[in-house]
């Protein structure tokens, strides 16, 4: 590609051609101030916050979107600019409600960055607002508060763009426009699956998780319950983030920790879980594959994907996988293997969920998921997991209870929900549950020792990956997507009898799976997903077992309680069906 | 004619094209949609004067994505230019 030229704030820069304005300005070390940007995903120059001068030109033009020509000279801070952008970030503060010290994003927002930044001390214009839109908390996972929101478009470009979704767009028109379902939905009443990546990106509170804490500090103080908390693979690697410790980087022992000091009575891990859901899953496939079932089978521990599947493609579930999530085995097994075992009253246990997600919310309430209360044929016993926390809301505890995060000792998760291996820490990235599958579906398929165990083909940001596996003189074949867009275009080709000869398909809703879910910590971009990809690695590598079907713990429990997998109980307890939503 | 007179038509043509401004804005660049219906605000006499509303049609006027915006910031200009006092309250 042609290198060009340009003179930014005086200083010469080789670029290459098609770079922004906003791109060559940082390789000169001038961070132009930005607020609706979000690279690669929201490139609309909708808040004009980044405007620069350009000579020759009359108009300013935004650095964000403006790609660089050859002999440009750009000025990025001179006394018009800074008086423009602050009279912009002004009329957008006139209409915005002044809620800092009561907000969920105090101290976590880009809006209250940029007024700092841009040093506005006062806001002079005053006189409209959107102050009386409504509140929307009609879905399980998310609220919108779109009196914060100051349309920056960037919830409108994932969810149709990254999510190929649609449930929110840009109503209305100038001042009246707002971002929200069309024809004055709730979003409950929309195809949103409750994914949480527009909450991720939202510069504000205008999207954000709900709030479940309050329920967890209630039951925590409840002598008459038994409340057990359960640990997402992809949390020990993100936990960290919002206590000033580096992305990525493994705080599994510490945030054992943390939930013993907040009070749990026992503490566990949905690896446990996903080691179960590997060995149910992996027997489901090798039942579809030598009984002739549907194939290729699908993964079905992403509820945002379970979602979008049950709205967009309906036709095709009965190639998803029966087996529920590793959060809803978990809580499955929790209130009747565990109950039994301790000699615990059910009714008193209450199941916690720390997730990365907010569509786990949604999953938890799913009637369906209730296994327990059939299993005791007790209707007190309501649901399997009781609270689903997202990262952003342990963490929000943790500060609240004073707990000195980063210099916690490690600590071991409780028996028997507690031991994991390997292959389920990797459940939290995309390619993981794959990667786990191979790992025990190759050893239970041909009795042979698996050597080579990492499957790097699987690994990493790529939107859609393949592998072929030989097991048995069978050449097993499989895909990897991530992100409802890669989700969509195997759809597709599903739809269009292009994966006939396909074995099993992984789908994470969220980009880069779990590790980016809509509930993990702010910021999570690109960069931060990698960072927490590596870390997952990291912990995979460094654990005693690596396999599913040699974690001890599993063993036992079907010695003890399940018999086998694919066994009556394990269908009672494990195994879900799902809903069309056409 | 009187100015008085002058003036009045001038408010009168200054609400008309503001109206077709805020009317075609659409919602997509913020200066454009906030700064119209602030000047709005203001030709009700009710809103910023003097400097601020300059800043505002500044901003309007070199900031906004597309000609609604910037043509809405260059009239803001204008008027305040020739007829200041139709911003101020009881014009
Ligand atoms: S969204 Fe940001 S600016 Fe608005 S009230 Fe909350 S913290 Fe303050
Ligand atoms: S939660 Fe996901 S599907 Fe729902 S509006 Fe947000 S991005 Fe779209
Ligand atoms: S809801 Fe948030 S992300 Fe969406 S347009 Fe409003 S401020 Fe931006
Ligand atoms: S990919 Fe993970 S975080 Fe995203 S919806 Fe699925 S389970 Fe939740």
């Amino acid at each position: 590609m042609a290198k060009l030229t340009v003179t930014i704030d005086g200083q010469a820069v080789e670029v290459e051609e098609g770079t922004s304005i906003l791109k060559a300005a940082a390789l000169v070390g001038v961070r132009i101030p930005t607020l609706c940007y979000l690279e690669n995903i929201n490139e609309v120059g909708a808040c004009r916050i980044c405007v620069v001068e350009v000579e020759g030109k009359e108009d300013f033009v935004t650095a964000c979107n403006t790609p660089v020509e050859d002999g440009m000279v750009v000025r990025t801070n001179t006394p018009a600019l800074r008086a423009a952008r602050r009279t912009t970030l002004e009329l957008i503060l006139s209409d915005h409600p002044m809620e800092c010290l009561t907000c969920v994003r105090n101290g976590n927002c880009e809006l209250q960055a940029l007024a700092a930044q841009l040093n506005v001390r006062a806001v002079r214009v005053s006189g409209a607002t959107h102050a009386d839109l409504p509140r929307d908390d009609s879905t399980s996972g998310i609220v919108r508060d779109p009196r914060k929101c100051i349309v920056c478009h960037r919830c409108i470009s994932v969810c149709a763009d990254v999510q190929t979704v649609g449930a929110i767009e840009l109503q209305g028109q100038g001042f009246d426009a707002f971002v929200g379902p069309p024809a004055n939905l709730k979003l409950a009443e929309t195809r949103c699956v409750q994914c949480g990546q527009c909450a991720l990106v939202c510069p504000t509170a205008a999207i954000v998780e709900k709030d479940d804490t309050d329920k967890v500090w209630t039951a925590l103080l409840d002598p008459t319950k038994h409340v057990v908390v359960q640990t997402a693979p992809a949390t020990r690697v993100t936990i960290g983030d919002m206590f000033g410790l580096p992305p990525g980087t493994p705080v599994v022992g510490k945030m054992v920790a943390a939930l013993r000091r907040l009070g749990f009575d026992a503490v566990f891990d949905t690896d446990f879980a996903a080691d179960l859901t590997i060995m149910e899953e992996g027997s489901e496939l090798i039942e579809r594959l030598t009984k002739g079932g549907v194939l290729p089978q699908f993964t079905s521990c992403s509820p945002g994907w379970i979602k979008f599947i049950e709205h967009f493609y309906p036709e095709f579930l009965p190639h998803v996988s029966t087996c529920k999530s590793p959060q809803q085995m978990f809580g499955a097994v929790a209130k009747t293997y565990y109950a039994q075992r301790q000699g615990i009253d059910p009714e008193s246990i209450f199941v916690v969920s720390v997730m990365p997600c907010t569509a786990k919310k949604f999953e938890a309430e799913r009637p369906e998921m209730n296994a327990a209360s059939r299993y005791w044929n007790n209707p007190r016993i309501a649901r399997d997991v009781d609270v689903v926390l997202t990262s952003r809301e342990l963490g929000r505890m943790l500060k609240q209870a004073g707990i000195d995060f980063p210099n916690l000792p490690d600590e071991e998760y409780d028996e028997p929900l507690g031991l994991s291996t390997g292959a389920a820490a990797i459940f939290g990235a995309t390619g993981g549950v794959m990667e786990a599958a191979l790992r025990t579906a190759y050893e239970l398929v041909t009795g042979k020792t698996l050597e080579q165990i990492d499957f790097h083909a699987v690994r990493g940001l790529d939107g859609i990956k393949e592998a072929v596996v030989p097991m048995n003189g069978i050449n097993v074949k499989v895909m990897v997507g991530h992100g409802l867009r890669n989700a969509r275009q195997i759809m597709e080709k599903l739809k269009a009898g292009e994966l006939k000869d396909y074995h099993f398909i992984e789908i994470m809703c969220c980009p880069g799976g779990c590790i980016g879910g809509g509930g993990q910590p702010i910021p999570t971009d690109t960069a931060v997903r990698q960072k927490r990809i590596d870390g997952i690695y990291r912990v995979d590598a460094a654990m005693p077992y690596r396999k599913s079907h040699e974690n001890p713990q599993i063993k036992k429990l079907y010695e003890e309680f399940l018999e086998k997998p694919l066994s009556h109980k394990s269908h009672a307890l494990l195994h879900t069906h799902y809903t069309p939503r056409n | 004619m009187s100015s008085g007179g002058k003036e009045a038509q001038a408010v009168e043509l200054a609400r008309f094209f503001f109206d077709l401004v805020r009317r075609e804005s659409c919602g997509e660049c913020l200066p454009c949609a906030l700064g119209t219906r602030q000047v709005g605000v203001a030709l009700e006499g009710k809103g910023a004067e003097g400097t601020l509303l300059r800043e505002i049609g500044r901003a309007m006027k070199q900031s906004s994505k597309c000609g609604v915006g910037r043509i809405g910031g260059a009239l803001v200009l204008e008027l305040l230019e020739r007829y200041p006092a139709i911003f101020k309250a009881g014009a």
